[in-house]
């Protein structure tokens, strides 16, 4: 063949099959369907509509981000042990990332434990470990803070104070009284604080607590311990007058915030919670998570603005 | 210094130059290609935008189709939302007194038909007391009906039905603690109480889900949807709503409630989307269908694939003006090399002649020129050795003036004393000295007249000197046949006698010998004079400065004239000794005269 034909030939013959290439390779990538992240979610207690706001903003973005979610709810709240033994059943089946909330400062090092390998995003606190990969969190500290203002504004010379502590406290928990006590010191304000076990001998102390002391005002700083305690002050009827504060929100709470049993809380945006929770997941396992820390969104909340329309947003997620 | 400054300023702007210069092959190459891909480019977007436009056209059809699918849906279920509100007022509460009938069977019943569409159907007094309410009836007491927003619309604008924005509702007990989310239908209604009109208002609380149902299985392409507005742009139904809300995402509104029914492009989020606006009956809300065009399966593989043709098109193209530079360039290069050597080489080649027919004529134009201008450099060269020859010629054919002064007093004196014989043979050596020297006007004569024009010169001169010196001529027969330029002896023996004679005192002796040997014709005039050094002897063969006279000028003549007629390899050796003596040998090529033929 002659060299003039010759190079144009191999030219187009070259090109030709670029083209044919390329195409079948485009083609053939454009069907593959993407592969989907094995996310576990570990909660720190029971169902309530706490987490089931929770939950809708993980179906939400388990949709998104196309991610396959565990949602692994405990027997009891904020029970160590069960928390430790559904990570240990998750690891085992091959999740990739486990997004919690902990019940114990120490969870993450005794998790870190039965595998080295296992990535966190923990949620509601946080806490500084190498396997912890993002914290998603209200600023607990501030909350408090917040709390705290509100509880001054109620507070009269004289009053009694009370402040509910956990049995066992969890992170996110310890940084609420942080946050609170930090307020009510700077104003020479005493608290007295009392230890509420975590399970239903709870309602009972306080019944007793409340009967036997007089306390002006209360503060819970998590769903458990503001709920036990409206529903212990309701059951009390209207023997008693005590303003009743806290963190968290859920339906009951809501409803005892509209009878007027609790007077202010102080909540974050679930739904965020659990959309970032999964898309933090998805995005580490996908190795783009460059974001170690996103705070979310909380507002204070009393009988006033309850319905103003950016607090039902906040308070009631679309249930789809 | 100036002129060194001078100097390096071309030397940079030479530079310069030679920097912006770029190769035939690169330019063409470059030239070529530029219009290749701009050609490329102007066809691949002729392409593209009608392909754009009829994909575009095609979305907005598909839109349009989709949108008016989910009214025709939305439209359904208001109007039988209103047809419920419709039939508490007219079938119910128009045709009872409120005050003594029970109407509460009658709106359990319509409740209960309607109870997967319905959250609630509430009947209130102008004090915002409830008259009736199902499945619901107690209000709670920290709730005020008449600070509802869906309860002051009813009350302002009576005469429409109105359409709340999704909210709570929250003025109903529940035991269950459910907080649902609902649209609120409200209106103004009278209600005869015990015979008298009351006004009151109707609310008819929507299902929100029933609105989602609707919009949510709709399909836009890979990600695209359907979401509803009011007419201020709040939003009724989106699918990531709680998203919207929780501020995770957000929905350009405030572009779209701006929107007339109908379809636009709008980039938001760095995504160009097909919008199609349609404004429902009754309530001013606005169905908004939101397809991204860059998921359209179909048109990204085209433009992919179109953006891929023109890459390797591109590619292709550069290729192929590379080669077809190359081939244009190469006999460009080849001639230019092959000028350049002729240019630096100054040879009798000539230029390369191949390539396409124009280069091939230029090849030839080169090569014509290049004969032209040899053939005039020969003859410019021929001119000027004529012209020298010439010259030459005409110097040593002039007779030292001294030397015929002396010769004719020398003559005179002879006569005065009575020396007639010696004046006869004095007189007889000038005329023949004279007649070789004109030797007709040519400068080839035999070596015979060469030679009897040196032994003239020679007797003139042994009479002027008075015999301090001798001569002799050694000549083989064969010699006198060959020729020869004249007078280029007598110059030589001038030398002798002036320089190697003058001081001799008869004892002199100028031998003149001619020989052939391996084709060269040698005539050597020796002297036994004092002999020059080799210095002196190097410069007498030498050009001679303007300032140089006598004999040194002589030589060199005699030399020039030599090599002037037969080239480089004759001429003058000078072979001497000090106080020896000195012998000059005059080469020349053996070759035999021939009168008809010299000096053509």
């Amino acid at each position: 063949m002659k060299k003039d034909i010759y190079y144009p030939a191999v030219f187009f013959a070259l090109a030709l099959a670029l083209i044919s290439f390329i195409s079948y390779a485009f083609i053939s990538n454009g069907k593959k369907e993407p592969e989907h992240v094995k996310v576990s979610f570990i909660i720190r207690g029971q169902q309530n509509s706490y987490w089931e706001y929770v939950k809708l903003g993980v179906d939400k973005a388990a949709y998104d981000m196309k991610a396959d979610v565990s949602f692994i709810t405990l027997l009891n709240d904020n029970d160590e042990k069960e928390q430790l033994e559904a990570i240990r059943r998750e690891i085992e089946n091959k999740t990739q990332i486990i997004v919690m909330s902990p019940t114990s400062e120490n969870i993450f090092e005794k998790a870190y434990e039965l595998n080295d390998k296992i990535k966190f995003i923990e949620l509601e606190s946080c806490t500084k470990y190498d396997n912890i990969y993002a914290s998603i969190y209200a600023d607990n500290f501030n909350m408090g803070i917040d709390i705290g203002r509100e509880t001054y504004k109620k507070y009269k010379t004289g009053d009694k104070i009370v402040l509910i502590e956990p049995k066992d406290i969890p992170p996110y928990y310890r940084e609420r009284i942080n946050g609170v006590e930090s307020i009510l010191k700077s104003n020479n304000i005493e608290v007295e604080k009392w230890v509420l076990p975590l399970d239903q001998s709870c309602v009972d102390m306080l019944k007793a607590n409340l009967m036997l002391d007089s306390a002006n005002i209360i503060i819970a700083l998590d769903y458990f311990t503001l709920y036990n305690t409206a529903y212990a002050i309701k059951s009390l009827n209207s023997e008693l007058d005590i303003a009743l504060f806290g963190i968290n929100s859920t339906n009951e709470i809501i409803s005892y915030l509209e009878e007027g049993v609790i007077n202010t809380i102080v909540t974050e945006n679930t739904f965020n919670l659990g959309y970032l929770g999964i898309k933090k997941a998805v995005e580490t396992v996908k190795g783009v998570n460059f974001e170690p820390i996103v705070n979310i969104d909380y507002s204070t909340i009393n009988i006033d603005n309850l319905y103003e329309k950016s607090n039902q947003r906040v308070l009631f997620p679309f249930v789809k | 210094m100036a002129c060194r400054q001078q100097n390096s300023g071309v030397g940079m702007l030479k530079k310069k130059r030679k920097g912006r210069m770029f190769e035939l092959q690169f330019l063409i190459s470059i030239a070529f290609t530029i219009v290749a891909i701009t050609g490329i480019v102007f066809v691949g977007g002729a392409l593209y935008i009608p392909f754009y436009n009829s994909t575009l056209e095609m979305v907005k059809h598909d839109n349009s189709q989709v949108v008016d699918q989910v009214n025709l849906n939305l439209d359904g279920y208001l109007r039988s939302m209103m047809k419920i509100s419709d039939s508490v007022y007219y079938k119910i509460l128009k045709n009872s007194d409120v005050g003594e009938d029970n109407i509460n069977e009658e709106l359990s019943l319509l409740y209960d038909v309607n109870m997967d569409r319905l959250i609630s159907i509430g009947i209130f007094y102008d004090s915002g007391k409830v008259l009736n309410a199902v499945p619901l009836s107690n209000i709670k007491p920290t709730v005020d009906v008449k600070s509802q927003e869906w309860f002051t619309k009813a009350k302002r604008r009576i005469e429409n039905l109105h359409f709340s924005t999704p909210h709570v509702q929250n003025i109903f007990q529940d035991s269950d603690l459910k907080y649902r989310w609902v649209v609120s239908l409200s209106r103004s209604i009278d209600l005869t109480y015990r015979g008298q009109i009351r006004y009151g208002v109707l609310l008819v609380d929507m299902n929100f889900s029933a609105i989602e149902q609707i919009c949510k299985k709709v399909v836009l392409g890979d990600t695209g949807y359907v979401y509803i507005m009011d007419s201020d742009g709040e939003i009724i139904y989106h699918p990531d709503q709680q998203l919207i809300y929780s501020n995770l995402n957000s929905e350009n509104v405030e572009k779209a409630v701006t929107y007339e029914d109908g379809s636009y492009i709008e980039d938001y989020k760095n995504r160009e989307r097909v919008i199609t606006v349609k404004t429902v009956g009754y309530t001013g809300w606005k169905i908004v269908g939101v397809a991204y065009v860059d998921e359209l399966t179909q048109y990204k593989d085209i433009v992919i694939l179109i953006i891929l043709i023109i890459l390797i098109a591109i590619s292709l193209m550069i290729l192929l003006n590379q080669y077809i530079s190359s081939r244009i360039a190469n006999p460009i290069k080849v001639l230019e090399r092959s000028v350049q050597k002729i240019t630096l080489d100054d040879n009798d080649e000539h230029v390369v002649v191949s390539g396409s027919l124009e280069v091939q004529h230029l090849a030839t134009a080169i090569n014509s020129m290049l004969d032209r201008i040899k053939s005039l450099m020969q003859e410019v060269l021929n001119e000027q050795e004529q012209k020298l020859k010439s010259e030459l010629d005409a110097l040593q054919s002039q007779i030292n003036p001294h030397f015929l002064y002396n010769a004719l007093d020398s003559i005179v004196w002879m006569i005065e004393k009575g020396n007639h014989k010696q004046a006869v043979i004095m007189v007889t050596s000038i005329s023949k000295l004279f007649r070789i020297s004109i030797s007709r006007g040519n400068n080839i004569i035999p070596v015979a007249d060469e030679l009897e024009h040196a032994r003239n010169y020679l007797m003139i001169q042994i009479l002027r000197f008075k015999n301090k010196f001798e001569y002799e001529f050694n000549v083989s027969e064969d010699v006198k046949e060959m020729k020869t330029i004249k007078l280029i002896v007598q110059p030589i023996i001038e030398n002798a006698i002036y320089h190697g004679m003058e001081f001799m005192d008869g004892d002199g002796l100028i031998s003149i010998n001619a020989f052939i040997k391996d084709g060269i014709l040698t005539i050597e005039v020796a002297d036994n004079g004092l002999g020059i050094s080799p210095e002196v002897a190097k410069q007498l063969l030498s050009k001679p400065s303007k300032k140089s006279k006598g004999s040194g000028i002589g030589l060199y003549n005699v030399q020039k004239r030599i090599q002037l007629y037969f080239g480089l390899e004759y001429g003058l050796t000078i072979e001497s000794e000090p106080d020896e003596g000195t012998k000059v040998s005059i080469k020349l090529p053996a070759q035999k005269f021939d009168d008809g033929l010299e000096d053509a």
